[in-house]
């Protein structure tokens, strides 16, 4: 008896287990619709996503173009900012430092209005538009990122000399949402001659957030690091191979510790398509 | 029909078409595939193994994100352990991923862009949690009356010997749970890692986040702590860590794309500046105690 117990027992265990075991899924896309801009914030939302450096010629031509087309800039950027845009994350963050290039006081009402409301802008999204905005908490992230890029483009302007800006500025810092007014509260901190107007914010802190009013900026060097990474692995090292030298390094990396993989995908001959 | 389905958002925005034609070179997929774990049987049927260089699809989208993470230092040859974490993630990540039986790709459930299937809860007690309590114990040790220490470092040594041993008994078990019938130790990508639809990662910086991230995990430090009062991850919820000197998955997470959006190279404005605000919401919302500092 003990025995069949035993047996039953074990046989248990092992469905659960393989009952548990994930399948392989499938997956497909569906087609969906994404307006993007064409113009000059299409060109330079397009220069942003290719260009790393803001002393690039391509950069600079495309912020003059920008700038010249200040007006329709502000409303196609209004246009990707509301709620019945099919706009992704992305390209309203691209959109929002767009506006932000601008520095530019006709900016500052649309900055003001992201920095302060949650994302995407009324009117809300008609449901077949929901899914290419995120749900729970990623979502709240990427509401926060964009109001965030839309306070960079406030403080720029504060540091510019635009006063209204600075009257925005604290109004984020004692109304928005943690994040953003963290980061504002930092913003202020980091200009002393105005350090009343940081007081102020301070002081409409509720009791439960008094902390974040002594959050300041840091450069990345200046905060604390990962001493030694190695004593973080769940294993002693296996020297894994780095990354095979870029295609224009070759000579100055060679390397013989390159395995070739057999069962990796291979490459069709359509080659690179998106 | 597809298990599940994805939509493509813009594919420059989202920083696909630039990565797109770096990873579709035969010898940097054949690394990728080999170093992270890939199973090819999770990667077929609509997951790109037979479209690598297709970024529409998660395997490319995938590629793209490890791209990043290896080649986004200037001398990105040098991932030496005592640089900084734009140098040594990528070879963290790597490492671990070995670790595990395989990397793979799932529809998933919608509550997580990556799982990860393991013992590492286990292993937390023999690598560290064990010893940080017995340093803990023993340095309150130190405010006892002498005549009376004894008794709290005797206490010290035996809750440090019963976690030992509840931590090997555990991890014996555990291992031989996922060693036997358990189906291995495995990092599972869902399609929100690929697609942004759901709560999914948006662009390919937050992708490689979530790989420091998932392989911090792996290195036996689960989240310890309940998200602060106005967390937009959920205020009072489990998930956070407790301070920014736990480092934890998302100590390693922000101070990735903090490196990258002040050093990194081979990318963009956008995604460098997408990487500073990813940055500043998990400095601000992830850490049960705030770390005190933001990027400017």
């Amino acid at each position: 008896m003990k025995r069949l117990l035993r047996l039953a027992g074990l046989i248990a265990l092992v469905a659960f287990a393989l009952s548990s075991r994930r399948n392989k899924t499938t997956t497909g896309e569906v087609q969906g619709v994404e307006n993007v801009p064409k113009g000059e914030l299409g060109h330079f939302i397009e220069v942003i996503n290719r260009i790393n450096d803001e002393s690039d010629e391509e950069y600079i031509s495309s912020l003059a173009q920008l700038r010249q087309a200040k007006n329709n800039v502000l409303s196609e950027s209004r246009a990707i900012l509301a709620g019945r845009s099919t706009a992704s994350f992305t390209l309203r963050h691209s959109a929002l430092l767009a506006v932000a290039a601008l520095r530019d006081g006709s900016a500052l009402d649309l900055l003001t209005e992201v920095a302060l409301n949650p994302q995407p802008l009324p009117p809300d999204p008609p449901p077949d538009i929901q899914a290419l905005h995120a749900h729970g908490s990623e979502a709240r992230v990427q509401h926060d990122m964009l109001a965030l890029d839309a306070l960079d483009g406030i403080v720029s302007l504060v540091a510019d000399g635009h006063a209204p800006a600075f009257d925005v500025l604290l109004r984020v810092a004692t109304t928005g949402s943690i994040t953003v007014r963290t980061v504002a509260l930092a913003a202020l901190a980091a200009r002393p001659e105005r350090g009343d107007a940081l007081e102020r914010a301070r002081a409409a802190l509720p009791a439960e957030l008094r902390h974040i009013g002594l959050t300041r900026f840091a450069s990345v060097r200046d905060v604390p690091q990962i001493r030694d990474p190695r004593v973080h692995l769940a294993q002693p090292e296996k020297g894994v191979p780095s990354a095979p030298p870029l295609p224009g390094d070759q000579a100055a990396y060679p390397r013989s510790d390159q395995r070739r993989a057999t069962d990796a995908p291979r490459i069709p001959k359509e080659g690179f398509h998106g | 029909m597809a298990d599940c389905t994805y939509r493509v958002p813009d594919l420059n925005a989202s920083g696909d078409a630039l990565y797109g034609p770096r990873i579709c070179n035969q010898p940097f997929i054949d690394w990728a595939w080999d170093v992270h774990g890939f199973n090819g049987g999770y990667w077929q049927d609509g997951w790109g193994f037979d479209d690598v260089c297709n970024i529409r699809k998660p395997l490319a989208r995938c590629l793209n994100a490890m791209w990043l993470l290896n080649y986004s230092a200037e001398d990105y040859m040098n991932e030496d352990w005592n640089s900084d974490a734009l140098h040594w993630g990528p070879r963290y990540v790597r490492e671990q991923f070995k670790r595990y039986d395989d990397l793979r790709a799932d529809c998933g459930d919608g509550s997580a862009t990556a799982v990860t299937t393991g013992c590492q809860w286990t292993r937390q007690w023999q690598a560290w949690r064990c010893t940080a309590g017995y340093n803990e114990t023993k340095r309150e040790c130190r405010s006892w009356f002498f005549l009376f220490a004894w008794i709290c470092h005797l206490y010290a040594e035996v809750t440090r010997w019963v976690c030992t041993a509840f931590g090997w008994v555990t991890e014996t078990f555990c291992t031989l749970w996922y060693g036997t019938v358990g189906g291995g130790q495995n990092v599972t990508l869902t399609i929100q890692f690929f697609y942004p639809a759901g709560g999914g990662d948006p662009d390919v910086i937050s992708r490689a986040g979530t790989l420091i991230h998932e392989a911090r995990h792996i290195g036996n430090k689960p989240h310890d702590a309940q998200f602060p009062a106005g967390s937009v991850y959920g205020a009072g919820g489990d998930g956070a860590d407790s301070t920014w000197q736990y480092e934890g998955a998302w100590m390693f997470n922000a101070l990735y794309l903090w490196w990258f959006y002040a050093a990194g190279t081979r990318t963009s404005l956008a995604m460098r500046q997408a990487a500073k605000q990813r940055a500043n919401v998990i400095l601000t919302n992830a850490f049960a105690t705030s770390p005190g500092f933001v990027v400017p």
